[in-house]
């Protein structure tokens, strides 16, 4: 209990860091606000006194502390400010946009692990056959390729030559392939060779030889004595993993008009939308932190050793 | 045997539906889809009657006049209109039997209301216009009083945001009278319309069902859209890949407008330290000779645009283009300007005077994709004659208007669009020296540009104000080399092969959309 006390600390103290620093990129990067918010507007260059009353009202003029004050009492009550690009709310602009890149990150991590389980398993069954080594080939591009090049590549061959799938936008489900597989496809190849090598680790383990020696098939040997405890680990690599699929998102849904966070991320600094970036910033890094505040519980929960260590140390 | 026996049967209806699938849709169900680029309603604030007007223009609302694709004004919801000169009074006469979306009947009431709406969004852009200028002097009539006399008002509300609105509609579910309704926006997403049977001019009924707008920023997406078949119209081809969309087995056509956009380097004749090398003309006249813009439009864009020497498009200014000479490329020249001007050449081949080298900030506007590779064309070719140039890239457009609001350059390389058919709109907006604007106090020479300008403004017809605009730009270009036209951009369209009826206009904001449909 201590334990998860310790960690949710350490994660408002995050919170509060990663805060301050959003406040302070958007006080201190170049260019001024209001100008840009009044070119916009005006759709031609504003004057010096239309700049100087936009500071004003958007609060540019107030001492720095004042604002920072403001913004973070305005962050601890879930008011994230307004919008300077759409005059919408930025947590209004966040919750709208949440729940497509919650599908794609869901949508890819159910594909990446998919094809991780049957083919890490397979690879682990036999060492240095064509499996192995096709899969370690797979991993090797799916980790290395630039996701924007895996993209576009995957719209030339499935969106133009086979016309399987649609290439762009997110009226139906089958806009989701092309983006959840390209998302995947690094996540895939890490899930592939952690489960290959845990599995493989497993294997030579005492009491996979007393199942086989008990004559238990070997399907069942591989599946259940060899990856169930392989598993365990994994449960962390996934959970660090969705920092990967917020990251990777940006990416990923810029090129395929996804309108998610990542795409709102890419918008706002286009716009130099200062509250949009810094509610984005402080969404995202929130949920890298959370993620990763699960994936420690999650592995507490599931091996009974750690929870008795981490109970020990406290 | 059963089997055997239906199997033909099956291969039968199998036939039916194939012929069925490949026969031509009537224009009557066809529905297109337009790739465009990012979302820019959701950048317009809540409270503006812009949905569907600007930028994208998806044919929902239609103007008193508008801009054809020669950049002239004609009638469009007004059948004609008058400008009392004593009085600074528009009159404007509306067409009789014009219907909304809605069903009821286009009135000065609703030209009022929309005039007003937009007055109040806009307060700044249109200063000469108050509440107060805009009368219904009866059910089709409109008075227009400017603030102070305004000799252009016809040319400027030809601009798609003066598109006039149903009166107390909900602007995020707008109701026109132009040839498509409005069905549905979804933000980041689409705009979809619909055809409008009830369309008041017979001969401009859309041919199309439906029209749906897909916002893809990415162009290269859009490409790729294009060519697997989900769009069938995609705006802003990129320049690089028309060649090959050109070759003979393309499933894309490519259509370009004529030139609407301008691409253009521009000096800080008023810079404080260090940004004072543009308030030497020699300077300013050498760079203009000693780029060779043929070459570098055809490196840099290659057939979407073509060298220029009017800055604006020529078709703006009719026969008084011939006014703007621009510098023509010669080197030698520009060498000779340089030598007598005390810029001597270096051991390093930067010239120096006075201990101070001849090195240019030159800064490239955000985003610099739009100029393409000129700017580093043109350092090449000024390094020809010993000028330095120190290109600034910048990373977003906050950093991009400060630079120009504080005038931290010596050159600055800009883009920019000819949205309306008045002449000196750009004049006006960039050069003229009792502009507020800030960007301006670092470019406006003063002088007999304002004198152009100012005649421009008053001029009684447009002609007249057509050969004022080109004295303030040969003002510019050729008598003080402060401005240097470099290209004219087209706008390029990638459409499907079957896409007919599709008139690419000079000024995307413009465009229309009825005559488009497809064959088979």
């Amino acid at each position: 209990m201590r334990y998860l006390v310790r960690r949710t600390a350490s994660f408002v103290v995050v919170l509060f860091g990663v805060s301050t620093l959003s406040f302070a990129l958007g006080v201190f990067a170049p260019g001024d606000p209001a100008e840009l918010f009044l070119e916009r507007a005006l759709g031609r260059p504003p004057t010096d006194v239309q700049i100087k009353e936009q500071r004003h009202q958007m609060g540019l003029d107030r001492p720095l502390a004042e604002r920072y004050l403001a913004w973070l009492t305005g962050v601890t009550r879930g008011d994230l400010g307004e919008s300077w690009s759409t005059g919408r709310g930025v947590f209004t602009e966040l919750i709208e946009a949440l729940p497509h890149t919650v599908i794609l990150a869901l949508a890819a991590l159910t594909a990446a692990i998919g094809v991780a389980v049957p083919v890490g398993v397979a690879a682990a069954a036999r060492p240095r056959s064509l499996v192995d080594h096709g899969s370690r080939i797979a991993a090797v591009l799916g980790s290395s390729l630039p996701s924007f090049f895996l993209g576009y590549l995957l719209m030339l061959v499935f969106g133009v030559h086979l016309r399987l799938l649609p290439v762009v936008g997110a009226s139906s489900a089958s806009h989701l392939v092309l983006p959840a597989v390209t998302l995947a496809a690094s996540l895939a190849a890490t899930f592939t060779r952690v489960i290959r090598s845990n599995v493989l680790v497993s294997l030579s383990e005492e009491y996979v030889r007393a199942a086989r020696a008990r004559g238990v098939s070997e399907g069942l040997v591989l599946f259940r004595h060899a990856l169930q405890p392989s598993l365990i680990p994994f449960i962390t690599i996934v959970g660090l993993s969705l920092g990967h699929l917020l990251s990777g998102a940006v990416i990923v849904e810029w090129i395929f008009s996804w309108p998610g966070l990542g795409k709102l991320g890419v918008d706002a600094i286009n716009n130099r939308d200062y509250p949009l970036i810094q509610g984005w910033v402080l969404v995202m890094s929130a949920a890298f932190a959370a993620s990763n505040l699960m994936a420690d519980l999650a592995y507490m929960w599931a091996d009974p050793r750690v929870r008795l260590a981490r109970g020990a140390e406290a | 045997m059963g089997q055997v026996a239906t199997l033909p049967r099956h291969l039968l209806v199998l036939a039916a539906l194939l012929a069925a699938c490949g026969g031509p849709v009537p224009l009557t169900q066809q529905t297109l889809s337009v790739g465009v680029g990012a979302d820019r309603f959701l950048t317009e604030l809540p409270s503006r009657p812009d949905l569907g007007k600007y930028p994208l223009n998806a044919g929902v609302f239609d103007t008193l006049v508008r801009m054809d694709e020669r950049f002239q004004v004609e009638p469009m919801l007004a059948e004609r209109w008058t400008y009392d000169r004593a009085a600074n009074t528009y009159r404007f006469a509306l067409r009789r039997g014009v219907r909304f979306h809605d069903g009821t009947e286009l009135t000065a009431d609703d030209v009022k209301y929309t005039f007003d709406l937009i007055i109040k969004a806009y307060p700044h852009n249109y200063e000469e216009l108050g509440t107060e200028s805009i009368h219904a002097a009866d059910r089709y009539v409109v008075e227009v009083t400017p603030t102070r006399t305004n000799q252009r008002l016809a040319e400027q509300i030809a601009h798609p945001i003066w598109g006039i609105n149903r009166q107390r509609s909900d602007p995020l579910r707008p109701v026109g009278t132009g040839p498509f309704r409005f069905v549905d926006y979804t933000r980041n997403s689409r705009f979809v319309v619909e055809r409008f049977d009830g369309y008041w001019n017979p001969s401009r009924v859309a041919k199309v069902h439906r029209l749906t707008f897909q916002f893809v920023a990415d162009p290269q997406a859009r490409m790729l859209a294009a060519r697997g078949g989900q769009l069938d119209l995609v705006s802003d081809v990129p320049p690089s890949v028309i060649p090959a969309l050109e070759q003979p087995g393309s499933n894309l056509q490519i259509l370009r407008s004529d030139v609407g956009t301008f691409d253009a380097l521009n000096f800080n004749i008023h810079g404080g330290a260090p940004f004072t090398f543009g308030s030497d003309p020699a300077v300013r006249e050498a760079v203009g000779l000693a780029i060779d813009r043929l070459a570098v439009v055809r490196a840099a864009w290659g057939t979407a645009a073509e060298p220029s020497t009017t800055w604006i498009p020529p078709a703006v200014l009719g026969q008084h283009a011939s006014v703007i000479k621009a510098p023509s490329f010669n080197p030698d020249r520009a060498a000779h300007v340089l030598d007598a001007a005390g810029w001597r050449m270096g051991t390093d081949g930067i010239r120096q005077k006075d201990g101070r080298q001849l090195s240019l900030a030159y800064s490239v506007t955000f985003p610099p994709s739009e100029h393409r590779t000129a700017p580093e064309f043109i350092q090449r070719q000024l390094k020809d004659v010993g000028i330095e140039t120190r290109i600034e890239l910048m990373g977003d457009a906050g950093v991009s208007g400060a630079r120009r609001r504080n005038g931290e350059y010596d050159i600055v390389h800009l883009t920019g669009n000819q949205n309306e058919p008045y002449p000196c709109f750009l004049p006006d907006l960039q050069y003229y020296s009792k502009s507020m604007a800030a960007p301006t106090r670092w470019t406006a020479p003063g002088g007999a540009t304002d004198t152009a300008i100012e005649a421009c403004r008053a001029a009684a017809d447009i002609a007249e104000a057509r050969r004022h605009a080109a004295d303030a730009i040969h003002q510019l270009v050729d008598v003080e080399h402060i401005l240097i036209p470099i290209a004219g951009l087209r706008r390029i369209w990638a459409a499907r092969m079957n896409v007919r009826g599709f008139v690419p206009h000079p000024s995307d904001t413009n465009q229309r959309w009825e005559g488009v449909h497809l064959v088979r």
